[in-house]
């Protein structure tokens, strides 16, 4: 059974915030079926009364550091890789669009 | 003997006794990378003018009797993810192409502070996604060994680097056995150390669970001084952990128990199957005991770890959306339209691949399926890792299914994903993993031997390693540089 028709992928696309025309998705198409193919073999373990995974350091203590106020790079450092600016903001298209 | 072909620790010697400066060092790995760099692509940018300066400033010092760092005129070449001040960090991707760091990576602090001459940023598979560096949008990266072959991935740069001496030492960063399996097809020793061992501030990160920083030598001798160096402290990265101080005990491999899962070989082709259990058999001669160990559920891991880290990059990089970072193309309506526009022009088909495969993992009505499932099993793999490690000192597999992959052969996703099917265990278990150089193919091309420690077992890892090299090149061909 196929996981990936084209809704689907349409869908992916937009969770994943990627352009992709209806043939770029048919030529993924094949390639995320494979690999889907090797996920599936997790199917084969019961694993019901195993706990997830969460850290392997389980019950190490993390210390914090104290939280301080600190300007470690500058403004102008920060901002210098801004896709586009304007004085010190960051620029962006619109939100929304004028026509909603 | 060249300069080129001393190991760090050689050429930190040679100049704080006064029979070399740092100058000529710099000048003598930037004349090789100039001769060799066009036909290997290990660079994504050459520091010429920072390490010719840094050189001279440590001549300076050296005359005036000031005190020098534990890497004083050592070249070290750095994966280009990991960020240096006021240069480039790409992560061989087309998002970043003039992303310009803003501060130095702890790691890197640690290498200024001792020293180091960093001499460049190396290739690597877009976002650290591959395994022959093949997939950088700055170029692809080859073989030192053999130009038809690729050096694996995805810290490529970094291991061809170090294999055609380049430099020395190299850092890479290793998610699923982008240090491991580049250092073994090129010949070198990489170090994947335990996770949280080394901080990853100033890291981009690719799957945050799984990411860890580290060190790719051609001289065993330069491992204990590099990761102790790496593995200092840092306060901005909360996953860090420094335990114990350690020290690098082991004197020998007499009576070191060294774990195997003969299944395991199933999965190699017949030369390197062979070569493996010579490897084994040397490890016997050298006085190892060899105990069998139950490894059954990392048939499972291949799957495990793309499940999760496709899930983690699709999180992380969702940060490349040309607002916060990345490079934007073109004029949009809209913010959305704008990122979505800038997204698919900028990454590249193997990180989309991978951001779609996150994004339905993750999705409502398959996270369950997948997503959580492969959470569970990651924790019974990590179970049977540290069994088998109560019962061994160190586990012994192969690095890679084969030797180094022909460029000429087309591999899809799924082939490509295969080629770490020996190293994702240990990060899936948090646990160091140390690739040796373990001899050559009848076609020339370098074998490598794996070693998995239990976790904060690193200096013990390397020490072991250390030992073991030097009985792998009594019984086969000495190591030594490809002829280029």
């Amino acid at each position: 059974m196929s996981h990936f028709d084209l809704n689907t992928l349409r869908q992916l696309s937009q969770l994943a915030c990627l352009e992709c025309t209806d043939v770029q998705l048919e030529a993924t198409k094949v390639d995320l079926e494979k690999i889907l193919t090797l996920f599936e073999q997790l199917q084969e373990l019961e694993t019901k009364a195993v706990p997830p995974f969460h850290s392997s350091r389980e019950g190490t203590l993390i210390e914090l550091r104290d939280d301080l106020p600190s300007d470690p790079f500058g403004v102008q450092s920060l901002l210098g890789n801004a896709p586009k600016r304007l004085g010190n903001m960051i620029c962006t298209p619109l939100i929304q669009s004028r026509d909603l | 003997m060249e300069i080129w072909e001393l190991s760090g620790k050689q050429l930190h010697q040679r100049f704080t006794l006064g029979s070399v400066t740092a100058t000529a060092i710099a000048e003598a790995f930037l004349d090789r990378i100039d001769k060799l760099e066009p036909s290997i692509g290990a660079f994504t940018e050459v520091l010429r003018k920072t390490s010719l300066q840094s050189a001279r400033d440590l001549d300076a010092r050296r005359l005036a009797g000031k005190t020098l760092g534990r890497l004083a005129a050592v070249p070290v070449a750095i994966k280009d993810l990991l960020h240096v001040a006021n240069c480039k960090t790409t992560c061989g991707s087309n998002a970043l192409k003039d992303y310009l760091a803003p501060f130095d990576a702890t790691v890197i602090k640690h290498l200024k502070a001792e020293d180091a001459i960093l001499i460049g940023k190396t290739n690597l598979d877009a976002f650290g996604m591959g395994s022959l560096t093949q997939n950088s949008d700055v170029k692809a990266t080859l073989n030192p060994w053999s130009s038809s072959h690729s050096p694996g991935g995805s810290s490529g740069g970094s291991a061809a680097a170090v294999a055609a001496r380049m430099c020395p030492i190299a850092l890479g960063s290793d998610t699923g056995g982008s240090i491991r399996q580049p250092a073994s097809y090129c010949g070198i020793f990489g170090l994947k150390p335990s996770y949280g061992r080394v901080s990853r501030y100033g890291m981009v990160a690719y799957a945050s669970s799984l990411d860890q920083i580290g060190p790719m030598v051609h001289s065993a001798e330069d491992l204990p001084l590099i990761f102790e160096i790496i593995s200092q402290a840092c306060e901005k990265d909360s996953t860090y952990f420094a335990g114990a101080p350690k020290k690098y005990e082991q004197k020998s491999i007499a009576n070191v128990r060294i774990g195997h899962f003969p299944e395991l070989t199933l999965e190699l082709d017949e030369p390197s199957r062979e070569n493996f259990a010579q490897n084994l058999e040397c490890c016997r001669k050298e006085g190892a005991n060899l105990v069998e160990v139950n490894l059954k559920m990392l048939r499972y891991a291949l799957a495990t770890y793309y499940i999760i880290a496709c899930a983690e990059a699709s999180t992380n990089l969702a940060r490349f959306d040309a607002v916060r970072y990345g490079t934007r193309v073109g004029e949009k309506a809209t913010s959305e339209l704008m990122s979505k526009h800038s997204r698919s022009c900028t990454l590249g088909p193997e990180v989309q691949r991978r951001i779609l495969m996150g994004a339905f993992v993750l999705s409502a009505g398959h996270k369950r399926a997948f997503y959580d499932k492969a959470q569970r099993v990651r924790t019974q793999i990590a179970t049977c890792l540290k069994d088998a490690l109560a019962t061994c000192d160190v586990i012994a597999m192969p690095t890679t299914p084969s030797t180094a992959q022909a460029l000429n052969t087309h591999l899809d996703p799924l082939q490509e994903y295969l080629l770490d099917v020996f190293t994702t265990p240990s990060n899936l278990a948090g646990l160091p993993a140390l690739n040796i150089p373990a001899g050559f193919s009848d076609s020339g091309l370098p074998y490598g031997f794996q070693l998995i420690a239990d976790q904060d077992r690193d200096e013990s890892l390397i020490a072991i390693g250390g030992h073991l090299v030097q009985g792998f090149e009594r019984k086969q061909r000495t190591l030594s540089c490809p002829k280029l």
